[in-house]
């Protein structure tokens, strides 16, 4: 049986308003993800932007896990908003004019401390496993959605970075 | 069940079904290993959990929307849902209402950047060090709460690890209000004063209400509370009013809880005098440090607002640390509410920030909280970490905390026994300075290790050795304090180099042996000129060291012997190595060449045991010997025969050297006539033959053929009537220096004799004949040489025989 309701294009409003909802959680996640904030915010427009023109089907039910994975990626590939030149042509084209957002937390955010540390150390899909669950409280369906993979691959992944992120944490500290 | 980290991660997250889960549940109860897991993973995660949020504004979402294109410039953007619950029990406290993730903390440190304003809505902060360890530092998990979907986590972070679940009935606070009302400060004055507290039992019942309303509200699956391995499940009533029990009839000073409590005035009954040097740095501090903040509130009168704690009101979530900044006449706490008492030391460790200090004498080991244990072993994040280190910011963090009680509470005793207790300070986001480290219990620390000795190697060995031999030859200063000569200092030179003339050689030869040469090649002098460690002259003579570091400074520039007048005296050591050709410029040739050669045969001879023996080498010498008698006639033989031109059989050098007189050539002379009129100095030389015995030709005719260089005469032989064979024998002689005597044996004049005229060189010829014998003298004008002379054979039978002499 076709869902027909689950068809219906997503309204602009929705997903300003889910955006809305989850933008401070997503820059959060994607300043821990990359290590800056000041970047963070740049990647969460990228990935923000990209869902935009990709939206889910069901805003609603899959928005949340749509808007992390395009952050995730966007994260992964650098991605931003607005997007930097590349190539040699960048040397002589203007860029455009640089995404000012106001947003407090940065600093600290950025700051780096013995959690994040043992963090930065891990790989990216471990480290946005282990915020994807612990930081934005993503279930593991959700996590898996926006990592791109199974929920039990995204179980495994999981486990396996809490594993090594308890150890480096504890060399860290001692 | 079998212990399994993916389980206990899923368990954790609230993924399990509900029998797995109850399977969990009972294993976790019998598996230490399992629950020392499983807490780990709660605390990691509760770490990662409370990272610092990053909070876009209200008024800043419009732009982000309207530079994504999301919507329009001016097209309102929907208000921001709220994703907190507003249902809150009465007696919660007001920053753990339903406020937003981002919503900033009470305590949350200011910082300079952001602009704090003044926010009504948030009440002062508790007075945090009346609060029970156990209430500090409670950790509540979110995944605790079943409702999670509802992004409804709020997050108290006293020391940056506690979590608060959404919805979680908040712990009741007690207070023991012993003052007036608490009131805010001028500033906040649109910040509603907190309801009044109900009066309550002594700390006890306060604990055992509290602990009531966490029994209420722990949910029906959760297993009996009272294990450290479990956590309460709070969720489970989430809107659930919590009891409040504020009061404390005995002024004991016990332990209260309590999310607003005033101290009492100074010199209340029952309370001890508050030591300043505790709390007054910190005012002190903070009214130092007040440059970007709001003016210090008005010194409340007396016994009415003792001292409130400072809200920031737009600090970022993320900066979720119990910062707390006192103003400027607020009066410290009385250390008997404090849970931890401050040790002497640590009071004393305040003091310089009473004075406007920068803030502690750590480097004063009799002073350092942590001198007892060794410094590696001292958890401390502000020394660890250097983004916390370079924390300027005053951190206003109470004394560090006591060592966890598992008799009091105990809820997270044992938790706290672990890794978390030891992270403490490193994991928070705004704990910073040097109190943040201080968060760690001694008691937990790890105790100091034993020295250890480092196992002995031959590096090592060596080490300690030169060490030594350094050690013994440095030199004394004058003063003879022991001290040894530095770079700088007027040091003796070695004998060597310090002896301007030949009188002050040392006397005898000693050696101190290679080792000192060793050391001495490390110290080389410096660039002014000096040894890092001068040299001691050895009583006996130079070491083997001094004089390896001669003017050459090296082995090769070592001379084998001593030379005459020399100021380098070879040491016996050095003497025997040279002996043995272990030192000089052929050092190790000569036994090298002799190893390696010896190393060449052997290997010749295992690769000619393995390739068959002496067998192959015969039959290698064989084919040697047969390649050479091949190719060695071949070479030696004329390249071709078709021209019938014969080579001559000998070299013809014939050299006739001039006479200072020469005579007048005679046509009849005898060809085998001796030449009376020799020179004195002339020495004929040898006859030249040529032929090989033939006979039966005449001499028909004699030509000249002038070339460039050299002359040729042309002598046409004929067979005569018996026909001619072979090559009749021509003898080359010189009597003179201006004569040549060509002679033919077999060959006889055809028709006639006469002289010929000559042409160049020769100036004419005499020809006679005498039986068989034809001889032929040539007049030279100048001594010549004969080049070249021979046959050329007759091309058919009967043809004519030519006899070439080429005079050069």
């Amino acid at each position: 049986m076709i869902n027909a309701a689950a068809n219906v294009p997503a309204t602009s409003g929705e997903f300003t308003e889910l955006v809305s909802e989850h933008l401070d959680d997503l820059v959060t996640y994607a300043a821990h993800l990359v290590g800056d904030a000041e970047s963070a915010v740049e990647l969460a427009a990228g990935g923000i932007f990209h869902a935009a023109k990709y939206p889910p089907a069901r805003v609603r039910v899959d928005g949340r896990a749509a808007l992390y994975r395009a952050v995730t990626r966007a994260c992964r590939t650098g991605e931003r908003y607005p997007p930097r030149p590349h190539g040699p042509s960048r040397l002589w084209r203007r860029n455009r004019t640089p995404f000012e957002v106001e947003f407090r937390g940065g600093d600290v955010a950025s700051r780096m401390n013995t959690v994040k540390r043992a963090l930065m150390t891990l790989p990216f899909e471990r480290r946005a496993a282990l915020l994807l669950s612990d930081l934005a409280q993503l279930r593991y369906a959700e996590i898996a959605r926006a990592l791109e993979c199974s929920p039990e691959a995204a179980s495994r992944l999981l486990a396996a970075a809490r594993r090594e992120f308890g150890s480096i944490y504890r060399e860290l500290v001692i | 069940m079998r212990c399994s980290l993916l389980v206990l991660s899923s368990y954790l997250d609230g993924e399990l079904d509900a029998p797995r889960r109850g399977e969990v549940d009972g294993h976790l109860v019998g598996c230490d290993r399992c629950r020392n897991a499983f807490n780990y993973l709660q605390e990691e995660a509760e770490r990662i959990g409370s990272l610092a949020r990053v909070r876009v504004p209200d008024e800043a979402i419009h732009g982000f929307m309207a530079q994504l294109g999301l919507i329009g410039p001016d097209e309102t953007l929907p208000s921001r849902p709220s994703r907190r619950p507003a249902a809150v029990a009465s007696g919660t406290p007001p920053w753990l209402e339903g406020r937003t993730t981002g919503t900033s903390l009470p305590w949350a440190p200011r910082r300079v950047s952001e602009a704090v304003a003044a926010d009504g809505n948030q009440p002062s902060l508790p007075f945090t060090t009346d609060l029970p360890v156990n209430e500090l530092f409670r950790l509540v998990s979110p995944r605790a709460d079943p409702s999670r979907e509802e992004d409804g986590e709020a997050q108290v972070n006293l020391n940056g690890r506690s979590t608060l679940a959404a919805g979680v009935p908040r712990i009741p606070l007690v207070v023991r209000v012993e003052g007036p009302a608490p009131a805010v400060a001028p500033e906040q004055g649109t910040a509603p004063v907190p309801p009044p507290l109900p009066p309550a039992a002594d700390a006890a019942a306060a604990m055992a209400v509290h602990q009531a309303a966490v029994t209420d509200a722990d949910d029906a699956d959760t297993p009996a509370s009272g294990e450290d391995d479990e956590l309460p499940d709070w969720a489970a009533a989430p809107d659930r009013p919590e009891p409040v029990v504020d009061e404390d009839p005995e002024p004991s000073g016990t332990p209260q809880t309590g999310w607003r409590s005033p101290p009492p005035a100074p010199g209340a009954p029952g309370q001890e005098e508050p030591p300043s040097s505790a709390w007054a740095g910190l005012v002190g501090r903070a009214s130092h440090d007040g440059g970007p903040f709001p003016p210090a509130a008005p010194p409340p009168p007396p016994g009415d607002v003792p001292w409130t704690w400072d809200v920031p009101q737009s600090e970022p979530p993320g900066a979720d640390v119990p910062d707390p900044v006192l103003r400027d006449g607020d009066a410290p706490p009385p250390v008997s509410q404090v849970p931890w008492t401050l040790s002497p030391r640590q009071q004393d460790r305040q003091s310089p920030r009473d004075a406007g200090g920068d803030g502690g004498d750590w480097a004063d080991p009799d002073e350092d909280l942590w001198a007892w244990a060794p410094r590696g072993d001292v958890v401390d994040g502000a020394a660890s970490d250097p983004d916390l280190s370079e924390d300027a910011e005053p951190q206003h963090l109470p004394p560090p905390p006591p060592p966890f009680d598992s008799t009091q509470g105990g809820q997270r005793a044992g938790r706290f026994a672990s890794w978390s207790s030891l992270g403490a300070a490193a994991d928070s986001d705004a704990v910073a300075g040097p109190e943040a480290g201080a968060a760690v219990d001694p008691l937990m620390a790890r105790p100091p290790r034993p020295p250890r000795l480092a196992p002995a190697s031959p590096v090592s060995w060596l080490r300690d050795k030169i060490a030594l031999r350094l050690a013994l030859m440095r030199q004394p200063r004058d003063d003879d304090q022991g001290m040894v000569s530095g770079a700088g200092s007027p040091g003796r030179e070695p004998a060597w180099r310090a002896a301007p003339s030949p009188d002050t050689a040392p006397p005898s030869v000693e050696s101190a042996g290679p080792i000192s040469a060793t050391a001495h090649s490390w110290n080389l002098p410096t660039a002014g000129g000096e040894r890092a460690v001068p040299v001691l002259p050895h009583p006996h003579g130079a070491t083997t060291a001094e004089e390896m570091m001669g003017p050459a400074d090296g082995f090769a520039a070592l001379p084998l012997a001593e030379p005459a007048g020399s100021r380098v005296h070879l040491g016996r050591h050095t003497r025997s190595l040279a002996r043995h050709g272990r030192v000089g410029p052929l050092a190790g040739t000569l036994p090298d060449l002799g190893k390696r050669l010896a190393a060449a045969r052997m290997r010749t001879r295992r690769a000619l045991a393995r390739a068959g023996g002496w067998w192959v080498l015969a039959g290698s010498l064989a084919v040697l010997v047969l390649l050479l008698a091949v190719f060695v006639p071949l070479s030696s033989k004329p390249a071709s025969t078709a021209v019938t031109r014969t080579p001559p059989t000998a070299p013809p050098t014939l050299l006739v050297t001039p006479r200072p007189s020469p005579p007048t050539p005679s046509a009849t002379v005898a060809p085998t006539a001796t030449p009376s009129s020799a020179p004195a100095g002339y020495v004929p030389p040898a006859p030249l033959t040529i032929g090989n015995g033939g006979a039966g030709w005449q001499l028909s005719s004699l030509d000249y053929g002038q070339h460039a260089t050299y002359l040729t005469v042309v002598l046409n032989l004929n067979p005569g009537t018996q026909g001619g064979s072979g090559e009749p024998t021509v003898v080359i002689s010189a009597p003179t220096a201006q004569t040549m005597v060509v002679t033919l044996t077999g060959v006889t004049l055809s028709s006639s004799s006469g002289t010929l005229t000559g042409s160049g060189v020769v100036t004419g010829v005499g020809v006679t004949t005498s039986g068989s014998q034809t001889a032929l003298r040539l007049a030279l004008a100048q001594s010549v040489t004969v080049q070249s002379a021979g046959y050329i054979l007759p091309t058919s039978p009967g043809g004519t025989l030519i006899f070439y002499l080429n005079l050069a």
